[in-house]
């Protein structure tokens, strides 16, 4: 029964000379926007890769110094794009890729494309997500507007119920008529992402692209049912496209503007000047409660302690006693920084919290926050990125200050190190985290796509029971 | 000269032919039933006096003004009452005739007068300042009349104006184009019901396949006469 | 008769519940970002005024400091002279410069958030090194949504409510039957139509003229002047002339005669194409047509040019690696010298970026034709003062004046004169020198031309379709 629906409404669809043209105009726009992102992903992974080998070649050449010197010249690391960025570039653009390490000072990511738009850039981008989180729903409200109102127009709902059919078996064959349409649509981008992943080669994530290919279904399985639900209750079928395009433009226009100005009001950031203003503040005073002194001088004696000269400092020779000075020091900046930039991450973190929680009132923003944490091109990648490359900051410091205290000797600041020792600290790798981390850091706006895809069909279960058959 | 004139007309949809060469007059004063099965060409007929459809050949006159050449001159005589007089429904009965009478460019009209010509066509008094939403068939089709009173027609385009209607509204709506036609007004009317035809009609004419295969005066004919000359040409 | 029309549609739409709603929903989301607007309008004036106001608050200390010294009160520390113009220049002393708001900088934020609010300026090389990462107060998923502004709203919404408006504008007569009898009157369906439209057109031009005119009023700041006029009423223009050509675009799908319900597919089919879709085409086509040069590969280009004088460089950084046989005054002119040398070597890669963001402002101005909604978009930008065109002026003379800056120091490092309070006063000074009015109107009222221009070929377009009314009946 269900089977003779579904297969009557992908009949009727698929004949609609219209609705043809604006699916192969979709699949077009699809296809066009995924190549698109392809040469762009490609291109913006060759342009880094060829920078950090440049960036890793300059510390290595950087010539003679002595090996605090070198600390103060620094290495910059190139942020390696989203892995499926190519799909859904997400907040990349908006998110610095270069960052400077170096010592006594911990920077934050620029150079974001942002920075280099034209004025256009307030449009938004035309990659394969903007398509299949804005347009394919409203290709689905044309496909599906009239799945109840029109049979109830045409009279063939009377005819239909008068065959005994039930209600249910109507909702899902419907549904699954409509799935199939859709399905036409969707098949070929799904066969063009994988050539494309494929095509872009290593570092595929598969298990990423799997992941993404269900949350979109559960979206568009939730607009299917809020399709239908505007299509059974309305008066007429235009009261219903007018009602599900009016519902389309609030969640997926005026909602996603109204959470990115409540944002910064939730959690506010600190203005550039104030941030940098505190941190030099307590660089030189010292943390609230930490004065800097009693710091430096607490991270110095444990250094002396873990390294057995606890209380023999008049015995140890100058190089070797500054150089875990400088250390202590460092020990104490990065406790300043890590305060202050991470409560400047965590506010934004918060701020994107509040767009996840905004899911609660639109879809469109769960699967937004979603599909980019899957694509690996959201802020907490991001951040992961950043903490990664912090870490490798403080290590290289705290490795070139050593050799400083270690091998410097009498030379004290005449002392230089070279290439052996550039050369011996090792490359900035970073391991984009895995599936199920990405998933955690998205459980909200997953968990409100599983409710709206729960309360949606509820919905239209109910309202199949109940809908009216003769207008 | 007659109002309402047809010379050789004919309409046809690619192959098919809806109407072949029709030749029709009908004088002031004259009550012109046409009867024939659904698609024999009726409502065809009264579109192309409308001007909603052009001619594929021959001509149509009102007034003696050639519809296609003299198209919004011509609406000035006639008025046209569909099977549903639709009208706008947030308005009252007295706006919506207001609305129109005014695009007839009778706007001397006030709105005594209109009232007038509401209960004039039979519409209660109370029901004028209503919204037409509320309305029944029956009042929407008397705001119709009262639009062709209104506007002071001389010819009427009547497309099956009774059916669904109750015997009451339906004797009512007979008995107001008695009264138009007293006053000179030509009437063409599409229908089925052979026994009005008999009543208000001054002539029937009997349509079949896009031909007008018999025309008489109802002077002549009892009911019973009507009901066997149609039947008989309803058989192939 | 047209009147007549004009009345009668007036009264259906009075009793219209739904017409109430949508224009309630407007004038909230008009009134919402016209207050959010002017918010964060304000904030960006605040802040700016302050960190420029910051800036000239040290200058002033610095002279006050030294006019203390020449009065024979005690010598500043050895590393906070302010007689010494190496030291001042190179950062003790700063410019902050801040691209001022125009009155009507509440329209639309347009790119004001991508770029750094402030640019401090010393005699350090500005180009190698762009303003360390910077703290943006919105997260990135804020900034890629957009503020909630006056400019989202009417080129994204207002088409919406027009096209709620207008879909069945001659379908719902035809649904309704009502048109059959309306054309059995002496009247054509064209001047029917024009009625109707012009009387949705009143009230929607109406609405909008009273909602962004009462917004841009209560949002503003500093209306009274004559630039400031001027960019009001070409704010309120390009918003009639985008509702005008919405309105004629329904209109002539209305003409085509199918229902009410493939009207509304079609109008929200072609919004969508216009004002999401090309927009994002265009934006695709003029970035590839002129790809900005890579930053990433600027900063590598940076360093191995500082590198060379990685030597003198790390002198300024720290006490570790001081050249012992020059003397203080040698070395500030080579770093002096160093960062001049830098910036020339930098500046053929960042002039490259500009001439590559104008191409492309170049080609944006030419492609907004394609669409309406980049036209209007473009126009209220261009009249809030926060698009491209005002951005990179702005740039270009922010670079002229750091050279002004810089020789005003290196002169006197060079010579190896210290400053004097006097010469605190003689400091340059910069004023952003806006594009004059005239121009702004004749680009905009160009950018208007592409919003009529498509209006009448539609109307034209429609008027053929009206004519075989057989069809619509």
């Amino acid at each position: 029964m269900i089977g003779i629906i579904a297969r009557k409404e992908l009949r009727e669809l698929v004949r609609d000379g219209r609705l043809r043209l604006v699916a192969a105009l979709v699949v077009l726009l699809l296809l066009a926007s995924m190549a698109f992102g392809w040469r762009q992903a490609a291109a913006v992974a060759a342009e880094r890769e060829a920078a950090q080998r440049t960036a890793d070649a300059l510390w290595v050449d950087q010539g003679d110094k002595n090996p605090h010197v070198a600390a103060h010249y620094g290495k910059h690391v190139f942020k390696p794009s989203g892995a499926l960025a190519f799909l859904d570039p997400g907040v990349d653009p908006y998110l610095g890729v270069t960052l400077e390490l170096a010592a006594h000072q911990r920077t934050l990511p620029r150079d974001a494309a942002a920075g280099d738009a034209s004025s256009l850039a307030r449009f938004g981008t035309l990659s394969a997500a903007t398509v299949l989180q804005l347009f394919v729903p409203l290709l689905i409200i044309a496909l599906g507007f009239g799945a109840w109102s029109g049979e109830r127009e045409r009279g063939t709902l009377r005819q239909l119920a008068a065959t005994g059919v039930r209600p249910r078996q109507l909702l899902v064959g419907k549904a699954l008529g409509v799935s199939g349409a859709l399905g036409l649509v969707l098949l070929p981008a799904a066969v063009a992402a994988g050539g494309v992943a494929l095509a872009l080669g290593e570092g595929v994530a598969w298990s990423r692209l799997a992941a993404l290919l269900p949350s979109y279904l559960a979206y568009y399985a939730v607009i299917v049912a809020i399709t239908f639900v505007a299509s059974a209750r309305a008066r007429s079928s235009r009261a219903a496209l007018v009602a599900l395009v009016g519902f389309w433009s609030v969640t997926c226009l005026v909602l996603p503007r109204l959470a990115s100005d409540a944002a910064p009001r939730v959690a506010p950031l600190p203005s550039p000047d104030a941030f940098a203003a505190a941190v030099k503040r307590d660089l030189e005073t010292g943390l609230p409660g930490a004065p800097r002194e009693d710091r430096v001088e607490a991270h110095l004696g444990a250094l002396l302690e873990r390294e057995g000269f606890e209380g023999a400092e008049n015995l140890m020779p100058d190089a070797l006693l500054q150089g875990f000075e400088l250390q202590a020091e460092a020990a104490f900046e990065d406790e300043v920084f890590d305060h202050h930039v991470e409560a400047l991450l965590d506010a934004i973190a918060r701020q994107e919290r509040v767009s996840q929680w905004a899911a609660a009132l639109s879809p469109y923003l769960a699967i937004r926050a979603l599909s980019s944490g899957l694509a690996g091109t959201d802020f907490a990648h991001h951040r992961a990125f950043q903490t990664d490359a912090e870490h490798y900051r403080q290590a290289l410091v705290r490795a070139l200050n050593e050799d400083f205290a270690r091998n410097a000797g009498d030379e004290g600041w005449r002392y230089r190190a070279g290439r052996d020792l550039w050369a011996r600290a090792p490359a900035f790798e970073h391991a984009p985290p895995d599936l199920r981390w990405a998933l955690r850091h998205n459980a909200v706006a997953l968990t409100l796509l599983l409710a709206w895809l729960l309360l949606a069909w509820a919905a239209a279960g109910f309202t199949a029971q109940r809908v009216r058959v003769v207008g | 000269m007659a109002m309402l004139e047809a010379v050789g007309l004919r309409k046809a949809y690619g192959d098919f032919v809806a109407l072949h060469g029709l030749d029709l007059a009908i004088e002031p004063g004259e009550v012109f039933c046409l009867l024939g099965a659904n698609g024999a060409g009726k409502t065809t007929t009264i579109q192309l006096f409308l001007g909603f459809i052009e001619p594929t050949a021959g001509a149509v006159r009102i007034n003696g003004l050639d519809v296609a050449t003299h198209g919004l001159e011509t609406k000035r005589h006639i008025a046209y009452i569909p099977e549903n007089v639709m009208l706008y429904p947030n308005l009252t009965g007295l706006e919506n005739l207001a609305f129109f009478t005014r695009l007839a460019g009778r706007d001397d009209l006030d709105d005594a007068a209109l009232r007038a010509t509401l209960i004039e066509a039979g519409l209660q008094p109370e029901a004028a300042d209503r919204p037409v939403g509320g309305y029944s068939k029956g009042m929407r089709q008397k705001v119709g009349v009262a639009m062709a009173i209104a506007k002071g027609a001389t010819a009427l385009l009547l497309d099956e104006p009774t059916s669904g209607l109750d015997p009451k509204g339906s004797n009512e709506f007979s008995n107001l184009l008695v009264r138009l036609r007293e006053r000179g007004v030509a009437i063409l009317m599409a229908t089925h019901d052979l026994f009005r035809s008999k009543e208000v009609g001054t002539r029937v004419g009997i349509m079949k396949h896009g031909r007008l295969v018999a025309c008489m005066a109802t002077d002549d004919l009892s009911h019973v006469d009507l009901e066997r000359i149609y039947l008989e040409h309803m058989h192939d | 008769m047209l009147w007549t029309v004009v009345q009668v549609e007036g009264r259906n739409l009075l009793a219209e519940r739904g017409a109430w709603w949508l224009f309630g929903l407007l004038a909230a989301f008009v009134a919402y970002a016209a207050w959010s607007g002017a918010s964060s309008a304000a904030a960006h004036r605040a802040a700016t005024r302050a960190a420029v106001e910051e800036e000239d608050r040290k200058l002033a200390d610095l002279r006050a400091q030294l006019a203390a010294i020449e009065a024979g009160g005690p010598d500043a520390p050895h590393a906070e002279d302010p007689a010494d113009p190496a030291l001042v220049g190179a950062g003790l002393g700063a410019r902050a410069v801040a691209l001022p708001p125009t009155p009507t900088a509440s329209i639309a934020a347009g790119q004001r958030d991508a770029h750094p609010a402030v640019v401090r300026l010393t005699t350090q090389s500005r180009l190698a090194q762009p303003p360390r990462g910077d703290v943006a107060l919105r997260g990135p998923t804020s900034q890629r949504a957009g503020p909630f502004d006056l400019a989202f709203v009417f080129v994204y919404l207002l088409p919406l409510l027009i096209i709620a408006l207008t879909y069945d504008l001659l379908a719902g007569e035809r649904e309704r039957g009502t048109l059959a009898l309306v054309l059995s009157q002496p009247v054509s369906l064209a001047t029917f139509v024009l009625g109707k439209s012009l009387q949705r057109t009143m009230v929607v031009g109406g609405a909008t003229v009273v909602l962004a005119g009462g917004a841009l009023l209560l949002s503003a700041d500093g209306l009274a002047s004559a630039d400031g006029a001027v960019r009001a009423g070409l704010y309120l223009a390009a918003l009639l002339a985008y509702a005008t050509f919405w309105f004629a675009a329904a209109v002539a799908i209305n003409s085509r005669g199918r229902s009410s319900a493939g009207n509304a597919l079609a109008l929200v089919g072609l919004w969508l194409a216009l004002v999401v879709a090309l927009p994002g085409l265009v934006r695709v086509v003029v970035e590839a047509t002129y790809p900005p040069p890579s930053r990433v590969e600027l900063v590598n280009l940076a360093r191995s040019a500082a590198s060379e004088i990685e030597e003198e460089l790390s002198a300024l950084e720290g006490d570790h690696g001081a050249e012992p046989d020059e003397s203080p005054a040698e070395t500030r002119a080579r770093l002096l010298a160093t960062q001049e040398a830098l910036d020339a070597r930098v500046r053929p890669v960042v002039q490259r970026f500009r001439e590559q963001l104008e191409a492309q402002q170049r080609l944006v101005d030419r492609l907004r034709f394609v669409s309406p909604a980049i036209a209007v978009h473009e126009a209220l930008v261009d009249v809030a003062g926060t698009g491209a065109h005002r951005q990179q002026r702005f740039e270009a003379q922010v670079d002229a004046f750091h050279g002004t800056w810089r020789a005003f120091f290196a002169e006197r490092v060079r010579a190896g004169r210290p400053l004097a309070s006097a010469d605190y006063a003689a400091l340059p000074t910069f004023t952003f020198e806006d594009e004059p009015t005239g121009e702004l109107a004749a680009r905009v009222g160009l950018g208007l031309l592409g919003l009529l221009v498509p209006a009448g070929l539609l109307l034209a377009f429609s008027a053929s379709g009206l004519r075989r009314v057989g069809r619509l009946a």
